[in-house]
């Protein structure tokens, strides 16, 4: 690809996992990734299982129901329309909380206390190729 | 010519006999080659990918994605953003949320004062940096990072290392170092014509204008093969998000995605470095 060329990037296409491995750590390292790095089985059955080729985003929400689905990459590929839906789900992890928090209900409010304090994400990378 | 066949039962024997022979004679006429070429192309013709790009924009309840990409590709229209498969984004929070919960006065228009506690995190959602979040903000079909148009555009892209959507001080010294042929410590015209050469090309030869003057077939082929997308749909809105248990790069274990319900928000983000 011209524009990974001129980047300084350069990989044949791995032909089995420990090469897709390598490809990976030097993606991360070039990237200085800090987000878990995941990759992908030879079959690329999670890259199927998402539609995500070549490249696309997805938040799963609490419930691990999928809560944004991003257009397909690369023309859909949009960070910062992700990061708004994020920080959306998680203002309204907070808001739900302190909502039952006040109503003094049981029994679904711990999963959702302890949702809220550890509302971070988790970005999760999944490298294919 | 049509043959028609005649029921034995009222019929004389002589006249069958001079109807079978009518027959046979006919059927002369409309032998069909054996090898059952008739002469024209072995190609998808223009006219019969028309007949099938019509019978793929006809309404399926639940049609797949890639009966519409395929739709496009033969009707030999140009793939880009809200084409064929390729379409915007959808989530199930989003400017209805923002407004019934913190647009206290109606006026269509969340801002910093009607935050409470998120005032920080609105700076964020403020697409457009006006101050405050209107619907506005969250159409984001003029923003691609795939192909700016305008050299500002290309420019400020290039600038993005981490695709943030901001450039700061640190990505600046970036290019500073990047850009400063023989480590001067400072850029001149030269070093920046070197690096941004390509921006300084007449706009005709943008990347999205060469993609059209590539082949159909070759892009059909491209398509049947998952060069342009996986055939399959992916999860709808909603839905339980497909479980996986994978390799993590950092440490012998491996990550399951269903480890994490009840626990946090995950964002899946799918790319290649190839």
């Amino acid at each position: 690809m011209s524009g990974n060329d001129a980047a300084g990037i350069s990989f044949a296409q791995p032909k089995n996992f420990e090469q897709r491995f390598e490809v990976a750590e030097k993606c991360a390292a070039r990237l200085d990734m800090k987000t878990p790095v995941v990759i992908d089985s030879m079959d690329n059955q999670t890259a199927e299982n998402y539609a995500a080729f070549p490249d696309r985003l997805y938040i799963v929400d609490m419930d691990g129901k999928v809560a944004y689905k991003g257009g397909r990459g690369p023309f859909g590929y949009k960070p910062r329309e992700m990061e708004q839906t994020l920080l959306l789900l998680m203002m309204e992890a907070q808001v739900n909380a302190r909502a039952s928090r006040g109503n003094g209900s049981k029994g679904r409010d711990e999963a959702t206390t302890k949702g809220t304090d550890s509302g971070k994400k988790t970005p999760v990378e999944s490298k294919k190729k | 010519m049509k043959l028609t066949l005649y029921w034995a039962t009222r019929l004389s024997l002589s006249r069958l006999l001079r109807e079978f022979c009518f027959a046979v004679f006919a059927f002369g006429f409309l032998v069909v080659p054996a090898n059952g070429q008739f002469g024209s192309s072995d190609k998808l013709t223009p006219k019969s990918a028309d007949v099938f790009a019509k019978l793929l924009e006809k309404d399926w309840k639940e049609k797949p994605e890639w009966a519409e990409m395929l739709g496009t590709l033969l009707r030999g229209q140009s793939i880009g953003a809200n084409t064929g498969w390729f379409k915007s984004s959808e989530s199930r929070i989003g400017w209805d949320w923002l407004k019934r919960r913190f647009d206290k006065n109606g006026d269509d228009k969340v801002g910093a004062s009607e935050g409470e506690s998120f005032k920080k995190v609105f700076a964020a959602i403020d697409k457009n940096g006006d101050g405050g979040i209107t619907k506005i903000d969250f159409d984001w079909d003029d923003v691609s990072h795939v192909n700016p148009q305008k050299p500002s555009e290309k420019i400020f892209y290039s600038l993005d290392r981490d695709s943030n959507g901001r450039v700061d001080q640190k990505e600046l010294a970036q290019l500073l170092k990047a850009l400063d042929n023989g480590k001067k410590g400072y850029l001149t015209p030269n070093d920046f014509s070197d690096a941004f050469s390509d921006f300084d090309r007449p706009a005709k030869q943008t990347p999205s204008q060469t993609a059209r003057r590539v082949d159909p077939n070759a892009m059909l082929n491209m398509f049947f093969n998952g060069e342009l997308g996986n055939l399959t749909d992916g999860p709808q809105l909603n839905a339980v998000a497909p479980d996986f248990e994978l390799s993590l790069l950092k440490s012998d274990d491996s990550m399951k995605l269903s480890s994490f319900k009840g626990n946090k928000i995950v964002v899946l983000n799918f790319g290649s470095f190839t």
